[in-house]
């Protein structure tokens, strides 16, 4: 039984062994990290070796499909251009601004493609408070360019985000440890939805513009930002609306407004900007309410992408 | 700023030190105000509703000096308002009933002087009492505790020991592991299974309601544990509140050692006792029983899970298994007897979780009703039945569990922790945390009995 006084050497010892014991955790979840690690932008990018791709992709689940399957190869087979695909599932600017900012604090690219989706533009939850999601951020492994990056990136970044990464305490408590690093829905990336489902729509935009959800000026300067990130290692840079059904483009809010701004912001930063929301309007090109299956990816390519990419 | 979150912990860190440099004198102000702004944090609307339960007991107590109507009126206002909240027509914030509990049995104590322990009943009144009602630890989920007990520690001083602080860690590591480890990852296979009760597999609904029976546990007594802790760290002895209920012998004893007991006394002291007890024959204990257990049906319903009649059958239920037992003749002696004991008691205490944690009567009997007819077919389903990790690792931690309080005896498990060899002791210590660090759920939902 304790004695009842102080022994600050015996409580320093308890404090040391526990010290130890932590670090011991983090360095096992940290090579879980690195042996389960495939989807994450972060993961990707401390995996990527010194060789220059000539194109990152950035964006956000409408950018993902291009990866999925062999369709990287494919691509790259198709343009004779490497890809480096950083897409992450609802990242908006300011997450895109961050992958970029680490990306090219350490390699270079020809070219960046950037997948643009209004949602990203309207809600913090796509932005701000994305990285701190249980599904990113336990997966993005710990080193120093991505710790200054994310210090740096302070308050707009939330602290606790900030301390949960430098302390590593979300990679040991991840419940998915030992899942792959997997986007669920690639499983489906085979499937062809024959017909557009209302309320299927309803949903999956309810979820992406929740209530009170508006076009934000600082997630347009974010990706400013980002393009100057780009332009400043040397890299060109190509804005690009992607495919979308008919059925579900026509539910999308702010359109408009969106289109107008973006055109402004790519004339002010010298990209292009090229639409092809419409250029599969067709429901069998998609697995679920807008994600490109196999045969969208191909008929995206055939449509203009492998065009683009082959410049 | 519940107890698991980060926030909390900081506003621990900042009580803690501004109590340990303050002198005596203004040690218990300083908690008091901190037991204000946590209990504000968690909506500052919520201080009228601890305001007004304050200002009754305070005023009532201070006029007991004129007589017994203070204290009487007191206790009807009171018992007016939780009636108010609990039939619906006021909605009252976090722990209302448990603090409210409290106030009453300060003014039943004054009333009946019987818990007075100082020379003119001086403990019954003054701040003291109030820390004692307001005390954060212990304000949204109990223990239920008596004002002269707190009132009395607070007024010979606080002060936190070495022991008292070593003992009070314990406690906080244990109930963080019961609630963020074992509740909160149980909870994982319960609310889908009792979402969908009329759809899940009789498996499922047969494995939730076990893994139920032991969520629960972990999430009360695990709050109970961090109360405990924590007011130990201010040198603040709450009571015990449970006693490894799943390893009682009989339905009574659960009640009576084992589960919620601070609650089970307040029953016995104000409602039982006041009723005759078992002083006026066998037929008017049953009956007084049935009163008990009805009322506290009816301190659950209104809220938690549903709002319907499963709580008072919860009641009934419970009071009918304590009724029957007492007039069964005593079981014989032997290990195996109380073994078998234990086990058809955990059984009948189950049964009743099922009415406790159904959404309404409705889903708890066709529960009941889909368990039973599976019953036959049970070797068969268990075979077939594809189990998840979820499953094992939900079934490995109430191994855990009840391996730790079976091997402990009939000491609580944080006594027998400290009286274990410093490595051994370290050890599991050690383990603790890592468990804590990586299967506790630090997003996952609030304490259950929050809801009460």
């Amino acid at each position: 039984m304790p004695q009842d006084n102080w022994h600050p050497r015996r409580i320093a010892a308890f404090l040391a062994l526990g010290v130890v014991l932590y670090l011991s955790l983090l360095a096992g979840s940290e090579w879980l990290v690195r042996i389960k690690g495939d989807r994450n932008p972060f993961f990707r990018i401390w995996a990527q070796d010194q060789s220059m791709p000539d194109w990152v992709v950035l964006g956000a689940s409408h950018a993902m499909p291009l990866d999925f399957g062999d369709m990287n190869s494919r691509i790259e087979g198709a343009t004779g251009k490497s890809v480096l695909n950083l897409a992450a599932t609802g990242a908006g600017p300011f997450m895109l601004r961050l992958i970029a900012d680490r990306y090219f604090a350490d390699h270079r690219a020809e070219g960046v493609l950037i997948v643009i989706d209004g949602f990203g533009f309207a809600d913090h939850r796509w932005n701000e408070t994305r990285l701190g999601d249980a599904d990113i951020l336990p997966r993005i492994p710990l080193d120093l360019p991505t710790m200054a990056l994310l210090v740096r990136s302070m308050p707009r970044l939330p602290p606790a985000t900030v301390a949960n990464y430098l302390t590593g305490f979300s990679k040991i408590n991840n419940p998915d440890r030992l899942s792959p690093d997997i986007w669920q829905s690639e499983a489906r990336f085979q499937e062809s939805r024959r017909r557009p489902s209302a309320a299927a729509n309803a949903e999956r935009i309810a979820y992406l513009y929740p209530e009170g959800a508006t076009l934000q000026d600082r997630y347009f300067n974010d990706l400013f930002a980002t393009i100057t990130i780009a332009h400043r290692s040397g890299a060109r840079v190509i804005l690009i609306r992607p495919p979308l059904p008919a059925a579900f483009a026509t539910l999308l809010p702010f359109e408009d407004d969106l289109g107008a701004r973006l055109t402004m912001l790519a004339r002010d930063a010298g990209v292009d900007l090229v639409d092809h929301a419409g250029v599969l309007p067709d429901q069998r090109y998609y697995f679920d309410s807008d994600h490109l299956n196999q045969p969208g990816v191909e008929a995206w390519l055939q449509a203009g992408l492998a065009a683009l990419l082959s410049r | 700023m519940a107890f698991t979150a980060p926030l909390f912990w900081i506003f621990l860190v900042v009580v803690l030190a501004v109590f340990a440099l303050l002198a005596q004198r203004w040690r218990a102000a300083w908690l008091g105000l901190a037991s204000v702004v946590f209990y504000g944090s968690f909506g500052w609307l919520n201080l009228v509703w601890l305001g007004f339960v304050v200002g009754v007991a305070a005023l009532s107590s201070a006029l007991a000096r004129r007589g017994k109507a203070g204290p009487v009126l007191g206790v009807i206002a009171l018992a007016a308002a939780l009636a108010a909240v609990k039939s619906g027509v006021l909605t009252a914030p976090p722990g209302y009933s448990f603090y409210s509990f409290a106030a009453i049995a300060w003014l039943a104590d004054l009333w009946r002087q019987s818990a007075v322990t100082g020379q003119d009943g001086s403990l019954l009144s003054g701040w003291p009492a109030v820390l004692g009602l307001v005390w954060f630890p212990k304000l949204l989920a109990g223990p239920i505790t008596r004002t002269a007990d707190m009132a009395g520690q607070i007024t010979r001083g606080l002060r936190a020991t070495p022991l008292g602080v070593h003992i009070g860690a314990v406690l906080i590591l244990g109930g963080l592991i019961k609630k963020l480890v074992i509740a909160d990852n149980l909870a994982l296979v319960v609310d889908p299974a009792y979402a969908i009760a009329a759809y899940a597999a009789p498996m499922e609904l047969l494995i939730a309601s076990y893994f139920f029976a032991f969520q629960i546990y972990c999430d009360f007594s695990g709050y109970t544990d961090l109360a405990l802790g924590l007011s130990l760290l201010f040198g603040l002895h709450l009571p015990a509140n449970f006693a490894k209920p799943y390893l009682m012998p009989s339905v009574g004893q659960f009640w009576s050692q084992g589960w919620h007991v601070t609650l089970g006394r307040w029953f016995r002291d104000y409602v039982y006792i006041p009723l005759g007890g078992s002083r006026a024959g066998r037929g008017r204990r049953m009956l007084n029983l049935m009163i008990v257990f009805l009322l506290s049906g009816l301190w659950h319903s209104g809220l938690g899970y549903g709002a319907g009649w499963g709580f008072l059958i919860w009641g009934l239920l419970n009071g009918l298994f304590v009724s029957v037992e007492g007039v069964l003749p005593s079981a014989p002696q032997g290990r195996v007897i109380r073994v078998l004991q234990v086990i058809l008691t955990f059984h009948l205490i189950l049964l009743t979780w099922v009415f406790f944690r159904a959404a309404t009567l409705e889903d708890a009997l066709t529960i009941l009703r889909r368990l039973w007819n599976a019953l036959p077919d049970l070797p068969g389903l268990v075979g077939a039945y594809p189990f998840t990790t979820g499953h094992g690792v939900g079934a490995a931690l109430i191994a855990g569990l009840l391996l730790a309080e079976v091997a402990t005896g009939a000491a609580p498990v944080h006594q027998r922790l400290l009286a274990l060899p410093r490595p051994l002791r370290w050890g599991l210590i050690y383990a603790g945390i890592t468990l804590l660090l990586v299967l506790g759920r630090w997003q996952g939902a609030g304490f259950i009995y929050l809801q009460f």
